[in-house]
């Protein structure tokens, strides 16, 4: 082997415990790397190859209802590859032994599954028989959820009949791969919706449409036209009662899968840079000192005849060592991760054509990004080889220069500190660029940790906001149908109710000029006790008697601020735009976006009196009474706001995997940091140390004054950390896409508290593991040597 | 000059370097008394850095026994050597070894503020001459003003005994023989016991005592009646 190859190779043996240590930080970089990109390709790919060979619609147009001739109309469209009419109707079921009403949403399907768009992927049993025996078709998560079987029976309650259906086998559709009713849902409730999946002819017979259909699913030649076609449907249909028509975007499940994605890819490139440059941070300055170190081998090489060449590359091989050792390490554990995150997926999505591959693309990238990055690291820190002449290598290195630094001038105080202290900040004035490093990639960690903390802190005042101050009702009821405001009177009447308000929740267009944006409006009543709103500074406000109140992130892409009037369009009635006045701002973390005065909101409409939600408060005591509710005939079901919190942290398994991921691997990187840097100046100052031992300083107080140093920059790094990580944090919760949820942005002390309470962790740790290193100093050794 | 401060009784040591044993010491035997100024001379290898180690507590012997008046310093732990040194031992040695982050009074300030009675950090510099250099850093000061700050440091303590290695090693005559004055000085005024190690005869005429080292053994023990005055000293 080439000699400079061993010496390296001997070198990296003789401080194994420090290459271990960067060869962490760099294993974690890019295990994390390997383990999200190859999560997201493996997930991207399957869901664009089960997009394209499942033949997802581009186009979906809703009806009221209408004649199925229009699916004929539709298909004549220049650049539509195919249409199809279809039935989707949502309504009530029971399923005996579960109490909760369950949303059943029916769908019908082509006779033939073959050249069926959203065809279905059979997961079990046989495709529909078009009669009631092996009628229906169930999504897989459902189930799975309670545990159903081809065979198993429904009892759906239609038109207010209570129907039989026996379940033909279990089936998945592109459509919903995240199982969600509408994008007004966040999470998927698999015990309590369901898509079932009918025979078309069947479901109208069924359902009592016969001959017509309510939304017309539309393939195009070209994704490219989705915009031109969609305006050409629109233009088509505008007498034939359609109510809009939908993009791929617009679409609930489509859409998560796309924020999801987003979220992975972003994640797979940020998360991993910032490990690999504070690795690389670490590399250059072990290098530094090494160099320094090795200053007189330098001058014995040059001296020898090596090229100041050759001895770069020597200082630069224990870069690359890093480097390859990093990434190829990385890289084995990146894809062990990567398998079990993509099928953790499953456990929320619809993928059954899902592949798990290794993407040897994404290895040799991330073995790339590593060399590459320590690489320059090493390189950064070797050429100061080349400043160096050999006959000045062979002396020792002109002795430091001591002087006071600026702080003492300035601040006469620090000039006054223990000499311990003051030794500690010259120390730390003396090596500024390693002060500098380490400060930064503390504050680095730190950052990092809380950013990724803070979304617990987010999501846990958006459920206070929410469910505690916003939503102070008990149940929310749905009703089936609208219905006649008059209701409320009638569950009023109830003794168990001890208040009752009406809402109205009806999706429309809003439209300021060109920009438009679909949503939902809420009507509530004026001084609602059950359902509060919040101005921008957090203060209690109330919808106006005329006018709208809109969400910040609303009012933001329409563009208006208060004072400004924008057109109201319902989307059930189109052609009934009217003007409001945009009244104020509100923040509001989930749901809806727009809200206006019930009254007002209803005369919008243009329809009598209707309302289609409720909110109750009932008595004490009355728990057997929301089942009675349950069962009313014009209750689709009934809802506690609790029960969104509970899915809500089923869904937050998943990110609580991530964030402890991540928690973990900052741990072990703020560790690595510091050890490292306590080696390095340990061994820079040897001497130094050893000559306070054999004054009589223990050992304790020696490892203190190399304590103290850490100490004062992780506090340092700790007071940068802290905004840095709100920063990133903001930056992650900007991404969030706000049509899901607004996550408010917000740190909760504890945050900080469990930040700092583990940088203190870690730095009494790697001091620890330092402190033999200090104990097992050889004194008369160290002394005789000259340098 | 009766009482015995440092007693060693066969002393030996033995290095283990691979395959090669070394004996550095054998069976060195030494009584060094309190206030007396002693060098102990020998060529490079006869032993005299592991003498002075092992008589400051820095390193054990093999075999044999050191004792401090009646202390045996085999006796004591890692603390209590560490303790020793603390208390009773100023070292001085070739290469000044300096704080270099320091400012000569902050090196001695060093050590003082560890002592249980140590001695005023001016008077000290003043005595080995340095009090309008107590605000410089070492980078700023000559190898002589280097070194005497060191001894400086080494008498703030207050310790029972100075030991010196090769003191006047890197410096040139001139420079050499203020620092040797230095020493003297302290041994005459505060009465500090000090035991220089070197290789130059000529130091040796200023000692109360001389000691021989050769091949690890004490060869001879000469006492001097009339020390030179370190002024004259040449070499």
């Amino acid at each position: 082997m080439n000699k400079l190859r061993l010496m390296t190779l001997r070198d990296i043996n003789s401080n194994k415990g420090q290459y271990i240590a960067v060869i962490l930080v760099v294993v974690i970089g890019i295990t994390l790397y390997n383990a999200v990109l190859m999560s997201y390709q493996s997930l991207s790919n399957s869901i664009e190859y089960y997009y394209e060979e499942y033949r997802l619609p581009h186009l979906f147009a809703k009806f009221i209802r209408s004649s199925e001739s229009i699916v004929a109309a539709a298909e004549r469209i220049d650049g539509v590859a195919a249409a199809q009419g279809r039935l989707v109707l949502d309504v009530p079921m029971e399923l005996p032994g579960f109490d909760d009403k369950i949303q059943a949403r029916f769908v019908s399907v082509p006779a033939s599954n073959d050249n069926a768009l959203n065809r279905l992927y059979l997961e079990e049993g046989r495709y529909v028989s078009g009669s009631f025996h092996e009628a229906a078709l169930v999504d897989k998560l459902f189930m799975e959820a309670h545990d159903l079987e081809t065979g198993s029976t429904l009892y759906p309650i239609i038109n207010g009949k209570k129907i039989q259906i026996v379940i033909a086998g279990k089936a998945v559709s592109p459509e919903y791969i995240y199982p969600v009713p509408s994008s007004r849902e966040l999470m998927p409730d698999n015990e309590r919706f369901t898509i079932i999946y009918l025979e078309h002819g069947f479901m109208q017979q069924l359902f009592g449409y016969e001959g017509m259909v309510n939304e017309v699913v539309v393939r195009l030649k070209d994704e490219a036209l989705t915009g031109e076609i969609k305006k050409e449907l629109e233009y088509a249909f505008k007498h034939y009662g359609l109510i809009s028509v939908g993009e791929r975007d617009d679409q609930a499940s489509y859409m998560m899968m796309d924020n999801e994605l987003m979220g992975l890819e972003a994640m797979g490139y940020s998360y991993p840079m910032i490990f690999l440059l504070i690795g690389s941070i670490v590399i250059y300055m072990l290098l530094l000192r090494l160099v320094d170190n090795q200053r007189r081998q330098i001058g014995v090489l040059m001296a020898l005849g090596f090229t100041k060449r050759a001895i770069l590359f020597h200082y630069q091989g224990y870069a690359l060592f890093v480097g390859f050792a990093g990434s190829i390490l990385g890289g084995l554990l990146g894809i062990w991760l990567s398998g079990s995150l993509t099928r953790y997926y499953l456990v929320f999505f619809n993928v059954p054509v899902l592949q798990v591959k290794i993407y040897a693309s994404v290895i040799i990238i991330g073995i790339v990004l590593s060399v590459v990055f320590c690489g320059i690291a090493g390189l950064n820190a070797a050429k100061r080889v080349l400043r160096i002449a050999p006959a000045e290598a062979m002396r020792p290195m002109a002795p430091v220069e001591g002087k006071k630094w600026w702080g003492e001038r300035i601040l006469p105080f620090l000039a006054r500190l223990k000499i311990s202290w003051r030794l500690t900040f010259r120390n730390m004035w003396r090596n500024k660029k390693r002060t500098l490093f380490t400060l930064f990639a503390i504050a680095m960690t730190v950052g990092l940790m809380i950013s990724i903390l803070m979304l617990l802190d987010s999501v846990e005042l958006l459920f206070d906001k929410a469910f505690g101050d916003a939503l102070s009702y008990d149940y929310k009821i749905n009703f089936t149908r609208d219905v006649h405001r008059g209701i409320i009177e009638d569950l009023g009447e109830f003794r168990e109710i001890s208040s009752v308000e009406p809402i109205a929740e009806y999706p429309f267009r809003l439209k300021n000029g060109w920009r438009q944006k679909e949503t939902l409006v809420t009507g509530i009543q004026r001084g609602s006790a059950l359902y509060g709103l919040f101005d921008l500074n957090g203060n209690r406000t109330d919808v106006p008697v005329e006018g709208i109140l809109l969400t910040e992130g609303l009012a933001k892409s329409l563009g208006v601020k208060p004072g400004d009037t924008i057109m109201l369009e319902s989307l059930y009635k189109p052609e009934t735009e009217q003007q409001v006045v945009v009244k104020g701002l509100v923040e509001q973390y989930m749901g809806g976006s727009g809200f206006m005065e019930i009254g007002s909101l209803i005369r919008a409409m243009k329809e009598g009196s209707t309302i289609n939600s409720a909110l109750i408060k009932i008595r004490h005591g009355s728990l057997g009474f929301v089942k009675e509710l349950e069962d009313m005939a014009y209750v689709q079901s009934v809802k506690e706001p609790d029960d969104m919190v509970k899915q809500y942290n089923e869904y937050m398994d998943i990110m609580y995997a991530y964030i402890g991921v991540i928690v973990a691997m900052s741990c072990i990187m703020g560790f690595a940091i510091i050890y490292n840097t306590t080696t390095i100046s340990i061994m820079e100052r040897k001497r130094e140390l050893a000559s306070l031992r054999i004054m009589g300083f223990t050992n304790n107080q020696v490892a203190e004054i190399i304590f103290n140093e850490n100490t004062a920059v992780s506090i340092l790094g700790l007071l940068v950390g802290m905004p840095l990580g709100r920063l990133i944090g903001a930056q992650i919760i900007e991404f969030y896409p706000e049509d899901v949820m607004t996550l408010p942005l917000v740190v909760f002390p504890k945050t900080y508290i469990i930040a700092a309470a583990t940088v203190a962790l870690f730095v009494i740790l790697a001091q620890l593991a330092n402190m033999r290193r200090i104990s097992r100093m050889d004194l008369v050794e160290v002394m005789k040597s000259r340098e | 000059m009766e009482r015995v401060l440092i007693s060693t009784k066969d002393l030996s040591k033995i290095y283990h370097m691979g395959e090669v044993s070394v004996e550095a010491l054998r069976d060195a035997n030494l009584d060094i008394y309190e206030g007396e100024f002693v060098v102990i001379l020998g060529p490079s290898g006869s032993g005299k850095s592991t003498l002075l180690n092992i008589i400051g507590g820095m390193d054990t012997p093999t075999l044999g026994k050191v004792f401090f008046r009646d202390k045996e310093l085999g006796d004591l732990d890692d603390n209590g050597l560490t303790r020793y040194r603390r208390e009773n031992i100023g070292f001085i040695f070739q290469f000044y070894n300096l704080l270099p982050n320091l400012t000569a009074r902050e090196n001695l300030e060093l050590v003082t503020d560890m002592s249980s009675d140590p001695l005023d950090v001016m008077e000290v510099l003043d005595k080995v001459g340095l009090k309008e250099r107590a605000d410089h850093f070492p980078s700023q000061l000559s190898g002589g003003e280097q070194q005497r700050v060191a001894v400086a440091r080494a008498v703030a303590k207050n310790p029972e005994m100075l030991l010196c290695d090769e003191p006047t090693g890197a410096l040139d005559n001139t420079t050499g023989r203020v620092v040797l004055k230095v020493l003297k000085e302290i041994n005459q005024s505060l009465g500090k016991t000090v035991l220089v190690i070197t290789h130059n005869a000529a130091i040796a005429e200023m000692a109360n005592r001389v000691l021989y080292l050769s091949n690890g053994r004490t060869a001879d023990i000469r006492t001097i009646e009339n020390p030179v005055d370190p002024e004259r000293i040449e070499w």
